[in-house]
């Protein structure tokens, strides 16, 4: 009865400041410390100050600023103008057109960082003002980068697969390995999305370039160098051993900024500009993540997602069945909770329950960052809407909407995998 | 009348240390006959690890438990839990314990908390990819460490010291970033080590302890007898998860045989350069050290005399 | 005049978030010389007292040019004092729950203080300076926002609302 009282109390607390137009962060705070005055015994001022305070200095928190300011750094260079430039010969006729680099260059970004914010907002900075320039439906712009900038979960490096692989005590690099196939399989799905949709709506899509000669499209090349480097490099420090994954966000912006200086582009206001935008971007990111974890912090307390995990476990369910449960059931949390809370705070539960089904754990762990992918974007609580919002100034309804096709093909990889686990499992086991 | 309390600790339920928790709040809570209970909030969800102690001493929890080393910043009493050499296996842990409990009674004290038990962790030891014949053999390992007297440690060696944080630690090995480890066999076992290196190299040299605090307010609120109860369930905790610890890190040596690692004995000469770094930072500590702090080192040393 | 200085605090408390981030990269790119010449320095605690401060002190400067994301569906369609009303009832919101949030963060910095919390880290920085910047950015957000809801009641439009309009292209 708590719980569901706890739960309705929640879900119009958010619902309802977010309506009324109160700034994201703030209703994720406000709901926090309103769940927390009204459902325990806790001392709420205190135990909220310093949660604000623990999840607000963590080492992998430093990239988002980082890849950020890259992108900054870059969108002022004329790279991402060259890089479209170059891209375009060789894309323009494929139906869809440069929309594919929305999704290949997340694919790529997600091979850099583990988060799904910093590719969507690294690479919807430099992508959305070019498409914009060419006529490409801002629709289409919104919904590929959002759904691609969920890959950074999948694709390794990725934080959230290491957390469920200790909670989980699963190989983390079975996890990493069986990432693979499952992401490879998104970015086809996204990829031929795009396409179908050209091919069917082709009057939305601007009208493809004229067939460029294979000189022209080999003098395009030329354009392409400055970004293909800047990707080999930070890529490079990060595979080749050189730095991890948090560090390489800092060769990224001095890749950036020898990038701005080669372009001839490094004065004094783009450096101050670039920065403060920068700035601006992370400190409403950050803050919706710290203020986030306030919120996760009174639900764990209440003890909402281990009794509705528990309920679950009541129901006493066959395998499937369980999965189509458990799935609704994050993609529901997913509306008001970040991915690692979810996976730290119904572990306990699930986890055994789901074993005992006799469920691969590696595959089940793929399953569930799947869907905290999904969660990503969806909304109240979507961290790439909330980017997308920002980078595109629309509101936040139109930016689902426009999201909602990658989300529903995200259900669809789900399906898949469900149907044919051994995308999940083969590789894993071939390279064991 | 019923008191409830919140207890916070940092690791999940499969941990031997949650296990002791939850046996010693159904031993609380059984013979206060429900009068004291205790809600634990265990692996940080609700306090991070780190962050414990503050909330137990500011009372926004009553009750929590804390890895002491981590504070070694703060005062160096909490530093000798964390040099090489001078507890190398768990009865010298015990002892050292025996001469740390009055000081830690009297420093948690002074700041209004309490320590009712104390678990050792189990020792640590090098996981690498080749078996560690000699010292020789640890020269040039890229050797991941997380704090100062492990980087000493690494140093002294003639590893090369990389410091990162334990969520990067998969990362940097699946990047040859790292290609070794310096720690106990429980977080080997968490980050399934065994994908990566084939050898495990027991060096026993140093057991941190966990410590179980409550804050002395809500302490003093409790009847007396509940006190009294409260206390001798914590004794009771402190022995039995020792001897979990023991048994822990039985079974999680047993676990990386099972995923095939080779579990070996170290080499003298890799003891003896240990042994070494651990004078010297011994030596360091007696420099840094309070008199109070030098005594309780003094009566450890006796001890093993 | 206070006008004048408000809004240089607000300002130069922005300025001081964007060094923060110059700051990270710094701390960290050292980090990385320091392992290729063979020594150890640990810019862990290093950015993230960093990114705490970027993302605090940047509050207010972020809040007034309009970059904290909102839904703002229902209140686009409304025009003239409706409008106002729930524009007012947002900054009371938002205004009591950061003042709420400003006090216990100070109250952190004093009890970090007195309890002489040290990070656990290789730098073993007190952990009462970064709190300090932390607080110090709630503090001035707070009081941006309620200098917003001053200007409200008073008949202004919302200086954060300026360019966030549902169905325009931003000029970029
Ligand atoms: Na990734
Ligand atoms: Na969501």
């Amino acid at each position: 009865m708590d719980t569901f009282v706890a739960s309705l109390t929640l879900a119009a607390l958010v619902f309802g400041f977010l309506a009324s137009g109160l700034w994201v962060s703030v209703t994720l705070l406000v709901s926090g410390i309103a769940m927390m005055a009204l459902f325990t015994p806790a001392p709420t001022g205190s135990l909220i100050a310093s949660t604000l305070w623990d999840s607000s200095w963590g080492w992998e928190l430093a990239s988002l600023p980082l890849f950020v300011w890259m992108g900054e750094i870059l969108f002022r260079s004329n790279m991402s103008r060259d890089m479209f430039r170059g891209l375009a010969p060789w894309v323009g006729r494929l139906p869809g057109g440069l929309l594919h680099v929305n999704v290949l260059g997340c694919a790529v970004m997600a091979a850099i960082t583990g988060s799904s914010a910093v590719t969507c907002a690294t690479i919807g900075r430099l992508s959305v003002p070019e498409l914009e320039k060419r006529n490409y439906p801002i629709k289409d712009t919104i919904g590929t980068l959002a759904g691609s900038g969920t890959m950074g979960l999948l694709i390794p490096p990725s934080i959230v697969m290491i957390v469920y692989g200790v909670t989980a005590e699963q190989s983390i690099a079975q996890l990493f390995m069986a990432g693979v196939v499952p992401g490879l399989t998104l970015v086809c799905l996204y990829m031929g999305y795009v396409v179908l949709r050209s091919v069917i709506f082709s009057n939305d899509m601007p009208k493809p370039d004229p067939a460029s000669s294979l000189v022209v499209k080999l003098k395009a090349l030329v354009s392409l160098v400055p970004s293909i480097g800047l990707i080999l490099m930070v890529i490079g420090s990060i595979y080749g051993g050189v730095a991890t994954p948090t560090e390489a966000a800092a060769v990224g912006v001095i890749g950036a900024l020898a990038l701005s200086l080669f372009y001839r582009t490094l004065d004094w206001g783009n450096i101050k500009s670039g920065i403060m935008a920068a700035m601006q971007t992370s400190c409403m990111i950050a803050m919706i993540i710290a203020a986030a974890s306030c919120l996760s912090i009174a639900i764990a307390y209440i003890n909402l997602p281990g009794a509705l995990a528990e309920w679950v476990a009541g129901l006493d369910l066959s395998p499937y069945a369980l999965l189509a449960v458990l799935g609704a059931l994050v993609l529901v949390m997913g509306c008001f909770l970040e991915g690692i809370s979810i996976i730290v705070l119904t572990s306990s539960v699930v986890l055994p329950l789901v074993e005992s089904a006799g469920i691969n754990l590696v595959w089940f762990g793929i399953f569930l960052i799947i869907l905290i992918e999904a969660a990503q974007i969806t909304p109240p609580v979507g961290f790439n809407l909330f980017v997308l919002q920002s980078l595109t100034r629309r509101n936040i309804l139109f930016i689902a909407r426009a999201t909602l096709p990658y989300f529903l093909l995200l259900i669809v990889l789900i399906l898949i995998i469900t149907v044919f686990p051994q995308m999940v499992t083969w590789l894993p086991n071939a390279m064991r | 009348a019923e008191t409830n309390w919140i207890m916070a600790s940092g690791y999940p339920e499969s941990s031997f240390f949650t296990q002791n928790i939850r046996q010693f709040i159904d031993s609380v809570e059984e013979r206060t006959n429900g009068e004291l209970k205790i809600d634990l909030r265990s692996n940080g969800s609700l306090i991070k690890l780190d962050s414990t102690k503050r909330a137990v001493q500011s009372g926004q929890v009553q009750i929590g438990e804390v890895r002491l080393s981590s504070y070694g910043n703060e005062a160096e009493i909490y530093n000798l839990d964390n040099i090489p050499g001078v507890a190398n296996n768990f009865d010298e842990a015990w002892e050292l314990m025996e001469a740390q409990k009055p000081y830690f009674a009297k420093l948690f004290g002074k700041n209004g908390m309490q320590v009712l038990t104390y678990v050792a962790w189990p020792g640590q030891g090098f996981y690498t990819q080749n078996e560690l014949k000699s010292l020789d053999d640890v020269k040039g390992l890229k050797l991941r460490i997380y704090s100062q007297q492990t980087q000493r440690l690494g140093a002294g060696l003639g590893a090369e010291a990389i410091i990162l944080p334990f969520a990067e630690v998969p990362q940097a090995f699946a990047t040859n970033m790292i290609d070794s480890l310096w720690t106990s066999a429980q977080t080997g076992t968490d980050v399934q080590v065994w994908d990566f290196l084939d050898v495990f190299t027991y060096t026993g040299t140093l057991h941190q302890k966990n410590a179980i605090i409550v804050n002395q307010r809500a302490f003093r609120q409790l009847p007396e007898d509940v006190q009294k109860i409260v206390l001798e369930e914590g004794e009771k905790a402190t022995k039995r998860g020792w001897e979990m610890a023991q048994q822990a890190g039985e079974e999680r040596a047993q676990m990386l045989a099972d995923h095939g690692m080779k579990l070996a004995k170290a080499p003298e000469d890799i003891l003896e350069a240990i042994s070494k770094v651990g004078d010297e930072l011994i030596s360091e500590w007696q420099q840094n050290a309070t008199d109070e702090e030098l005594a309780v080192y003094e009566a450890y040393r006796k001890s093993q005399d | 005049m206070l006008r004048h200085v408000l809004d240089t605090v607000y300002k130069i408390s922005g300025a001081a978030a964007a060094l923060a981030i110059a700051a990270i990269a710094g701390s960290i790119l050292v980090q990385l010389a320091c392992r290729f010449a063979g020594v150890t320095f640990d810019a862990t605690e290093l950015a993230g007292f960093f990114m705490a401060t970027a993302t605090f002190l940047g509050l207010a400067h972020t809040f007034k040019s309009g970059g904290h994301v909102r839904i703002t569906l229902t209140f686009d369609r409304l025009k003239g004092r409706p409008r106002r009303i729930i524009e007012v009832f947002n900054c009371l919101v938002a205004g009591s729950a950061v003042l709420f949030l400003s006090c216990y963060l100070i109250d952190l910095v004093g009890m970090s203080y007195e309890y002489h919390d040290i990070s656990p880290g290789l730098l073993a920085v007190p952990f009462w300076i970064p709190q300090l910047m932390v607080s110090s950015g709630v503090v001035i957000f707070a009081i941006a926002i309620l200098d917003e809801l001053i200007l409200i009641l008073c008949g202004r439009r919302p200086s954060y609302d300026s360019t966030l309009s549902s169905d325009e292209t931003p000029e970029d």
